[in-house]
């Protein structure tokens, strides 16, 4: 069944297939919890997003229309409605993180240094550059299906990255002079 | 076509450092920029910085033990389902009973919906075993 696609094991689930669920869950959780963890910045609260976002898959899984939309950008958009439901009013109120996915030794080299810095900058940009960065830089998205994820339009997604690109560039570059 | 460092700088934001993946309008006169102007020079490097640290990022670690707690909560909502069901039935005596009336209930609701027969017909298939009863089809057989 591992080798099925996305789309087949789709329809098992909207027959109650348990099984089909399970092998959807084990492809797509490292994708949706590397999102969940970089929109909520907490281990805690990236593990409960991503549990709800796999049973609102499984409860609502007949909402799903194979070939209008990958099954990715869907899941994705359910956690980012889930999280904009749940998680932003208390956005303000949680803690940064800082553990995250920063190794704890002390970085090694000139480029881990740089790469630390890139992901301390990329956890404290606004919310939803954060969110263009994660999907479009790290993720893979287009910007297009960013806009699907996002609810907002692919011109309005890529000004988010150019901005946050900025913001992340001129991180590196005072970096740099301060070394 | 000519640019600015600003508009270098923007497009740099825009589309990152590979120059290749720039709008073709745009990609020469980067290009030129680049060697003619220390600043955009510096610019171009910070970008490509940027995009290997970002190409560099360590593969995300899903917390140990989630897939197997995401699986029995599911699990778990299911069999609520079915639990709170069978708890609601057997709660109060008079469920059973209940649930044991819903086909009289059903029954009378159908028979109540469905249309009246048609009295045409009805007569038809009156004459019909009429009919069927003066040619003997009827007769009971253990008199002869």
């Amino acid at each position: 069944m591992d080798a099925l696609p996305d789309d087949v094991l789709m329809a098992r689930v909207q027959t109650g297939d348990g099984t089909a669920f399970e092998h959807l869950l084990e492809r797509h959780l490292p994708a949706i919890h590397a999102y969940a963890y970089r929109l909520t910045r907490s281990h805690t609260d990236a593990d409960d997003l991503a549990q709800e976002t796999f049973l609102r898959l499984w409860q609502k899984a007949s909402s799903y229309r194979p070939g209008t939309v990958r099954l990715t950008t869907w899941l994705h958009r359910v956690a980012h409605n889930t999280f904009v439901d749940t998680w932003r009013k208390r956005e303000d109120t949680l803690p940064l993180d800082d553990e995250g996915d920063m190794p704890a030794t002390p970085a090694e080299s000139r480029d881990d240094a740089r790469m630390q810095a890139v992901q301390r900058g990329l956890m404290q940009l606004p919310l939803n550059q954060r969110t263009a960065v994660s999907l479009c830089l790290l993720g893979r998205f287009s910007a297009e299906e960013a806009g699907q994820i996002m609810g907002m339009s692919t011109d309005a997604v890529e000004s988010l990255i150019a901005r946050a690109r900025r913001t992340l560039r001129t991180l590196l570059a005072d970096g740099r002079e301060h070394t | 076509m000519n640019l600015s460092l600003h508009e270098f700088s923007t497009l740099l934001d825009r589309h990152g450092s590979n120059l290749d993946a720039w709008p073709a309008s745009a990609r020469e006169a980067a290009r030129r920029l680049v060697e003619t102007d220390a600043r955009a020079r510096r610019e171009l490097d910070a970008a490509r910085e940027l995009d290997a640290a970002l190409a560099a990022f360590p593969a995300h670690v899903v917390t140990p033990g989630l897939v197997t707690r995401i699986n029995a909560t599911r699990n778990a909502g299911n069999a609520s389902i079915l639990d709170s069901f069978l708890q609601w039935l057997t709660s109060n005596v008079w469920r059973p009973a209940l649930l044991g009336l819903a086909p009289l209930v059903l029954g009378t609701a159908l028979g109540t919906l469905t249309p009246a027969a048609d009295t045409d017909n009805a007569w038809v298939a009156l004459d019909a075993s009429a009919l069927l009863l003066d040619n003997g089809y009827w007769s009971d057989d253990s008199d002869e």
